[in-house]
């Protein structure tokens, strides 16, 4: 059975504009539907899975995933016919009547919600496929599929914790026996991922994006000096749910559409609204460490909740606010579970995956396996590299090693001489992460190379740490963490040993904790090429691993994005697959 | 002012007891954060429900009075007013006795 899942809903933005049209730029991402992909599971197997904004080049785009389903069926060799089930990862039709409640919700339901709508893009963008064929997924199952499927474990608990899918911003299921067993449910009205992201918005970033950012923020706060509000504006119930009530607070359409009175509420209570041009300052850091501890504490009490309940010490967790690694570094430290997984694209890009995995679990049995990194996109061959060069060869040197042991030997060099380079092989990942196949590569214990790779190449905000890739073999050496335990994924936050902090400056957080991202031979064998070779060169297994792209930019997929990036920026050498590339000297 | 407070946006005019109607304005005080005037106060026209308290309002009917009320069978006049979610509550109660579909 091959099944097609893709995530998006192309319409959302658009309606909310055409019937919003005076909101703030940055209040139009208060919609659903963003991150569209597409993932194709054949026999129960994950072939391939990529987001549609890495083909059109549109960040975060809510587009029909069109480009990234041509992708996925050219990977398998397969054609559009051949695909026998095409599952989406939302399905409003449950809530048909809810939607109905008003006419703009009515029409929001007929014009962006409903399978019809689904299907009048099938029609304009897969045309010959047949529409008998196209299935929708409840959003938070699809979400639990793509954790529960990808884990490994025959039996774990499953928590779901986003924004919100069609009506709930959390959910918690019993996987067993390739099932999924809802448990729980919690109202969009008690969103803690809505909650952060309003918080979010409030501080001066943007709505379902930055909120990584706020999380990389905190560490610069004082928790205490906000945490009585942050108390109070989450209460945690012993259902395990949290209660925020002023979720609540809006009373008409356009109230409700964009949390007017509950921004009222926190420029009122908590803080004044930031404008984005201005400076960020103590207040606004100590609001984002208050944040991020109300977030730490709510969801170690949800998990915490169900874990005890069900008896069950293996947790997998999907929806966005499994990306905030703070958390689940946290998590992870509470001893309430003996092991927790995370798949890696855990936002909406991934439920495009679950939709898939679920259907197919429907349908037969699934491959449950743990893929150790997710490296499900496209790769390029060496004729695709070697076009690129051409194209811009009055502008590059070129010098082509013939195994890859020579490409690591170079690398290495030029990392441990101080360049920053960008790295390009293999398979693109899925996911926001870059894990070795679409990254930009420093050494972590050069002083100067946060404000280097921020300057010449992501011109992110300063408080923003970069994160570390680091053989496995030697993580526990640096961090702490005990000894060949993997964290492949970069998606948990630990300790920096102290004795190493000042030498780690790139990579260590003002307060101490990093994002790691163990490398394994087995799994990830390139990369821990790499490193190892790294390791003779600089006496650190371990390199700064930052995504390849600049401000705005998604990841580069192709060779020549990856060319483009690198000529337009300060980046000192590029490596395609095994061609070392540097700037022509005029 | 709390947020209890706030949230509460009309004066209580229904009496509160143990009649379905009293367990209905109780869901919709304790559960919803609503605060309905009287029995007849259009619901929806005064958007005093969105979408998702509509689910929350299903959900607590359904914990509260042991009924089952499938979301496909629904239609959104029978939450018009309170004497229209009563009236659907009877309704869902008697099926829900006699085993026959429901509402």
């Amino acid at each position: 059975m091959n099944i097609l899942g893709i995530s998006g809903l192309e319409s959302s933005a658009a309606f909310k504009k055409a019937h919003w049209p005076h909101l703030d730029e940055r209040e139009y991402r208060m919609c659903q539907g963003f991150d569209s992909a597409a993932a194709l599971v054949v026999d129960g197997v994950v072939v391939a899975a990529a987001a549609e904004e890495r083909f059109n080049r549109k960040k975060h785009s809510g587009d029909f995933p069109a480009q990234a389903i041509r992708y996925c069926l050219a990977e398998a060799g397969i054609s559009l016919g051949d695909v026998d089930e095409l599952a989406h990862c939302f399905d409003y039709a449950p809530y048909r009547v809810a939607y109905s409640i008003d006419p703009i919700a009515a029409k929001r339901y007929r014009d962006v919600y409903s399978k019809d709508a689904l299907l009048s893009l099938v029609r304009r963008d897969l045309p010959d496929f047949p529409l008998e064929r196209v299935h929708q997924v409840n959003h938070h199952l699809a979400h639990a599929a793509s954790a529960y499927f990808t884990s490994g474990w025959d039996e774990c608990l499953v928590v779901v914790i986003d924004g919100m899918g069609e009506m709930h911003g959390a959910s918690v299921y019993h996987a067993r026996d390739g099932k999924l067993q809802a448990l729980h449910h919690i109202s969009a009205h008690d969103s803690i991922g809505i909650f952060y992201s309003l918080v979010t918005l409030h501080l001066g970033f943007d709505f379902n994006s930055d909120e990584y950012k706020i999380m990389g923020l905190a560490p610069y706060g004082e928790p205490t000096r906000f945490q009585r509000f942050f108390d109070q504006a989450v209460d945690l119930r012993k259902d395990g749910s949290p209660h925020i009530p002023l979720l609540r607070l809006n009373r008409t359409r356009d109230e409700r559409e964009n949390f007017v009175l509950s921004r009222q509420y926190l420029s009122e209570h908590l803080v004044k609204e930031r404008h984005p041009d201005c400076d960020v300052t103590d207040e606004h850091r100590d609001v984002a460490a208050a944040l991020q501890a109300c977030l730490d504490k709510a969801l170690q009490h949800l998990c915490g909740h169900f874990g005890k309940e069900t008896g069950l010490r293996r947790l997998a967790l999907a929806g966005g606010v499994a990306l905030n690694c703070t958390a689940n570094g946290k998590l992870t430290r509470s001893g309430l579970f003996d092991e927790i997984y995370v798949q890696p694209a855990a936002g909406d890009d991934g439920a495009a995956l679950g939709a898939a995995l679920y259907r197919a679990s429907q349908g037969g049995k699934i491959h449950n396996l743990r893929s150790p990194v997710p490296f499900f996109g496209p790769s390029y061959s060496s004729q695709d590299i070697d076009a690129a060069v051409t194209e811009y060869q009055d502008r590059v040197e070129v010098v082509r090693f013939s195994s890859y042991e020579n490409t690591c030997e170079q690398a290495a060099k030029s990392i441990a001489d101080g360049k920053v380079l960008g790295w390009f092989r293999g398979r693109m990942e899925f996911g926001p992460r870059a894990l070795g196949h679409r990254s930009i590569l420093a050494d972590p214990g050069h002083p100067e190379m946060r404000d280097r790779i921020n300057a010449m190449v992501k011109m992110r905000e300063a408080f923003r740490p970069f994160a570390p890739a680091v053989s496995l073999e030697q993580a526990h050496q640096w961090f702490d963490t005990p000894p060949a335990t993997e964290f492949p994924y970069m998606i948990m936050t630990m300790d920096v040993r102290d004795k190493y902090r000042a030498e780690l400056p790139a990579i260590t957080h003002v307060n101490g904790s990093a994002r790691v991202q163990t490398v394994s031979a087995d799994g990830n064998g390139d990369f821990h090429g790499l490193l190892r070779a790294v390791g003779k060169a600089t006496g650190r297994e371990m390199v700064l691993n930052t995504s390849f792209n600049i401000k705005g930019q998604p990841i580069v997929n192709t060779p020549k994005q990856a060319l483009e990036t690198f000529l337009g920026t300060g980046i000192d050498e590029l490596f395609l697959e095994n061609v070392w590339i540097r700037r022509r000297l005029t | 002012m709390t947020l209890a407070q706030q949230n509460m946006g009309c004066i209580v005019n229904l009496t509160v007891g143990n009649t379905i109607q009293d367990t209905v304005v109780r869901i919709f005080r304790n559960k919803l954060d609503v605060e309905v005037s009287s029995s007849e106060t259009d619901l929806l026209e005064t958007g005093m429900i969105d979408s998702l308290k509509f689910i929350d309002l299903v959900y607590n009917l359904e914990q509260e009075f042991g009924i089952t009320m499938p979301m496909e069978s629904l239609e959104v006049d029978q939450f018009r007013t309170i004497l229209d979610i009563v009236r659907l509550v009877e309704q869902c109660k008697k099926a829900h006795g006699t085993g026959t579909p429901l509402c």
